[in-house]
């Protein structure tokens, strides 16, 4: 069975993570992704890992830290704990939705021969996020989707395959 | 039982617009009301501000009262009957927006007023609930993966 990163982040991100993962927990091996200051206890989140691994990586930025030296210590330790873990899980791709920390793990997954795949929040109805366009532009993702299908116009490289529901 | 969620926030102005409702005798279902961290409290429903799960109020539910976030996705999932009213002084237009787009494709009761929720509620008890029937992202992911 196959090996598969996902990419479980924080706030609005969480309930479509999930949802999609829900649908796609009995096709692979998952190691979830999740920002070091979520909480599990109680969430749906708990119940769906506990088949599966679990790795807590650092927010590059999160509310509490703002400092330049703290932002690049995370930098720094979220991409060392996904190197060991990607050489370890040796996964067939990466899947994350929405989140900026979406960007952290796509440079380390692409340097490794990982693919990425990206998927755009459904609450994003016009045109793509910031991380989505960036991950295009240096071509960290071998595929990004958007969950609106007139997204598609205006946001060249971007496919619409359906959405998380 | 019609079960009123607004989520991890706040929205006096809907809470409100059912308490009154309620204390109008304009419901005649039992009323439960999941209020965040709102300023009012509900006087005439039963009420809580947040709990572990909703789970069960939503099962349980014949109508669901919600804002305009992805508590809608997840009623359209469940295939529920649900009215949903833009939080409009907290996010703005992008409730609204999203709402707009989602009723291209599925037709939903929704507002961006809470006045409008009495008329709302009527025409969702007497219709049957939103059916959803969009590709599932979850196939193509199977297939490329």
């Amino acid at each position: 069975m196959k090996t598969v990163l996902f990419l479980v982040a924080g706030g609005g991100f969480q309930w479509e993570s999930i949802t999609l993962a829900r649908q796609l927990i009995d096709r692979w091996k998952f190691v979830f992704l999740v920002p070091e200051s979520s909480t599990l206890r109680g969430s749906p989140l708990e119940a769906l890992v506990s088949d599966h691994r679990m790795l807590r990586m650092p927010e590059v930025s999160s509310r509490a830290e703002h400092h330049a030296a703290s932002i690049i210590r995370n930098l720094v330790r979220g991409v060392s704990v996904l190197w060991r873990e990607v050489s370890t899980s040796k996964p067939a791709a990466a899947i994350c939705l929405g989140s900026s920390m979406s960007i952290p793990i796509a440079l380390v997954c692409r340097l490794r021969g990982v693919r990425v795949v990206f998927v755009e929040s459904i609450a994003r109805t016009d045109h793509l996020s910031a991380t989505g366009r960036l991950l295009l532009r240096l071509r960290l993702a071998s595929a990004v989707y958007v969950q609106w299908p007139e997204m598609v116009s205006t946001s060249p490289g971007a496919m619409y395959k359906g959405t998380v529901l | 039982m019609i079960f009123v969620t607004v989520g991890t926030t706040h929205f006096d102005a809907l809470v409100q617009e059912i308490d009154m409702l309620v204390a109008r005798g304009r419901l005649s279902e039992r009323v439960v009301c999941q209020y965040g961290s709102g300023e009012f409290v509900p006087t005439r429903c039963e009420g809580f501000r947040f709990a572990p799960s909703i789970e069960r109020w939503l099962d349980e539910a014949d109508l669901v009262v919600c804002h305009g976030g992805t508590t809608v996705l997840a009623m359209l999932q469940r295939g529920k009957r649900f009215v949903a009213v833009a939080n409009t002084v907290l996010s703005g237009d992008h409730q609204s927006r999203m709402l707009e787009r989602l009723t291209g494709l599925v037709s939903f009761p929704w507002s961006r007023n809470v006045s409008d929720l009495e008329a709302l509620i009527t025409r969702a008890l007497s219709s049957p609930p939103p059916h959803i029937a969009l590709p599932h992202l979850a196939d193509e992911l199977r297939r490329v993966v």
